[in-house]
């Protein structure tokens, strides 16, 4: 499919997206392999002003896409990801995007599927398609994994045009992941029998490893902020967001990436003392260096604490852009170097670390602490390949 | 020929070898194979489940459905209990019996083991001292691998160039290790069995 969206994208000048839903990331299967397609040669635009967007140049550019509309829709058309299968069974035409086409089909397994099935894998909506099964069947089952976004667009908004069943209507579960029996169910009633799970199983949900340095920042931070009470540790993305959970419920916020710091800012802005935001090494350079000038510029009344596990851990240790240079990133976007203080995440620190997070809290401005200690896991993998 | 088997276990385990040797067989054979995991947040010391399927036929979805699951091959047995729900009416639980306690509420081992003992075909086996006697703790989910190796309709010479794939740049102890796991799984699997 990526082979074919290069094409079309070389095609009309346009980005095409390739849209994953969360099973079909994280599935794998054998693939037919298409030799590599050569690397086009380097060349400026035809038109250079193609990526100047100014208002004159965007507008022009809006037309030529509006233009290619209807060529898209006639891809569409044509697509050989889009099927149309013509079932006996007229009562109910199945619309089966993506990846709920495979549950559909995993139902039909021994046996064809009665009913028209329109498979559509490929956007805009292939329109002749579209009208052809909603004219030949009284009802139509829309299955579409995460949002109901084409059930809405054929519903409309009164959603009095056609007789329609999804996940608007309850036929389907309005979110959640789907699944075979789902799609099942909704489509013959049948609730599938099974066994169910033993009382004693208990819930088992992820941890630190042991030894993670994180575990100990976050011991000293807990420390601290019991005499402030819940609600003035704004965090981000990463392994540290393990924090969230108990035992530590030492966070309040994972919103995406970097807005830890911006968020502490508003806060403190806002009046909250003290506020403090918490962001690991990698997740700092992706997106956090911008909102960490802000504060330097606002001299904001925060304390940010990186943690600096030399790696990005969370996503299997790849390695982090902030590896050394912390310091004086920091100190380039005009930290005060007395503010910008590393400590060693170690049960033995425990101490230190709670006296400096107080001291940084104390001082009415923008402070850094850094604990820093190798992430367990890439510390693991170093020693076995020095062996 | 279709086997859908539930992979599960705590992050960390090696379940995604399991998957991997299994899946690396299983293509090597000619089938079709599909295998969806859980990832991310999962590897650290939570519960994690794989859904391996193959088939000489092209497959169509990515998860196992509900009460179709002809395997569920646990490296932990409290976690071979949770995807109960999966199993098939006629499916075969096989499960390493060592618990890996990281969650202070861990039941009783005894009553974990009971549980296990209700389900009509199941095979308990401790996978963690198999792999300890023949000198090679690492190697308990090739223990596993091997006490499912029957079930799997692969031959069991392919199971091994599975091992060869994905432990051979780490040396030929380590996969005459590993195979040896294979092997010891199996035997202890058909004596279970047999009892
Ligand atoms: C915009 C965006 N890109 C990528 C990701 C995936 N992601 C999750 S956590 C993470 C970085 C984690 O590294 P770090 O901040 O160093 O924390 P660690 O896990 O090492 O504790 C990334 C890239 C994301 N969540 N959002
Ligand atoms: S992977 Fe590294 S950073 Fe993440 S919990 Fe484990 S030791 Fe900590």
């Amino acid at each position: 499919m990526a082979f074919y969206a290069f094409e079309m994208s070389e095609k009309y000048q346009v980005p095409v997206l390739l849209r994953l839903t969360t099973r079909l990331s994280h599935s794998r299967s054998g693939v037919e392999v298409k030799p590599l397609k050569n690397e086009n040669e380097l060349k400026l635009p035809e038109d250079k002003r193609q990526f100047v967007l100014l208002p004159a140049i965007a507008r022009k550019r809006y037309k030529m896409l509006l233009a290619n509309q209807e060529k898209f829709e006639s891809e569409s058309e044509t697509s050989p990801f889009n099927t149309y299968y013509e079932g006996k069974d007229k009562s109910i035409g199945i619309i089966a995007c993506g990846i709920a086409y495979n549950y559909l089909m995993e139902n039909y397994n021994d046996s064809p599927c009665p009913y028209p099935v329109l498979k559509v894998s490929q956007y805009p909506l292939p329109r002749k398609q579209v009208e052809k099964i909603s004219s030949e069947c009284k009802q139509l089952v829309i299955l579409e994994e995460g949002a109901p976004m084409i059930e809405e667009m054929l519903k409309g908004y009164l959603g009095n045009c056609l007789n329609i069943r999804g996940r608007l209507d309850g036929t389907l579960p309005r979110d959640g992941e789907l699944n075979p029996n789902l799609v099942l169910r909704a489509l013959t009633g049948k609730i599938t029998e099974m066994k169910t799970v033993p009382q004693i199983v208990a819930a088992r949900p992820p941890k630190f490893c042991n030894g993670c340095g994180h575990i100990d920042a976050y011991n000293a931070l807990n420390e601290v902020m019991k005499e402030y009470g819940d609600g003035h540790v704004l965090a981000d993305i990463g392994c540290y967001t393990l924090g969230a959970l108990p035992p530590f419920n030492s966070i309040n916020s994972c919103v995406d990436m970097g807005a830890s710091i911006t968020m502490a800012k508003g806060a403190a802005d806002a009046g909250l003392f003290p506020a403090i935001a918490v962001i690991g090494d990698s997740t700092f350079t992706h997106s956090g260096m911008t909102g960490l000038l802000d504060a330097v510029i606002e001299n904001t009344n925060m304390v940010l604490m990186i943690m600096d596990n030399s790696t990005t851990g969370m996503t299997g240790g790849q390695d982090s852009h902030a590896v050394d240079r912390l310091v004086s990133i920091c100190e380039g976007l005009g930290v005060n170097k007395d503010h910008i203080i590393r400590v060693i995440p170690l049960k033995k620190n425990h101490e230190e670390m709670v006296r400096i997070i107080r001291q940084e809290i104390s001082y009415n401005g923008i402070s850094v602490i850094i604990p820093t200690r190798e992430c367990m896991q890439t510390l693991k993998r170093k020693t076995k390949a020095n062996k | 020929m279709k086997k859908d088997i539930i992979l599960s276990g705590v992050g960390g385990q090696g379940i995604l070898s399991i998957a991997t040797v299994i899946g690396y067989a299983a293509i090597d054979s000619g089938l079709y194979m599909k295998q969806a995991e859980v990832h991310g947040m999962s590897q650290r010391g939570g519960d994690v489940q794989s859904h391996l399927r193959i088939s000489s036929k092209e497959i169509h979805s990515d998860l196992i459905p509900f009460g179709g699951a002809d395997i569920i091959l646990s490296i932990e047995p409290m976690e071979s209990l949770r995807y109960l729900p999966y199993l098939s009416e006629e499916g075969w639980v096989i499960t390493n019996s060592t618990p890996f306690d990281n969650i202070s509420n861990y039941p009783d081992i005894n009553a974990v083991k009971e549980e296990i003992g209700k389900i009509k075909k199941h095979i308990l086996i401790d996978a963690d001292d198999i792999a300890k006697n023949i000198g090679s703790p690492m190697s308990m989910n090739m223990v596993m691998v091997g006490a499912a190796s029957d079930f799997l309709e692969i031959d069991f010479e392919k199971l091994e160039k599975g091992i060869r794939f994905i432990f051979g740049s780490k040396g030929e102890e380590v996969v005459n290790k590993n195979i040896e796991a294979l092997n010891a799984g199996k035997e202890f699997s058909e004596k279970f069995r047999n009892k």
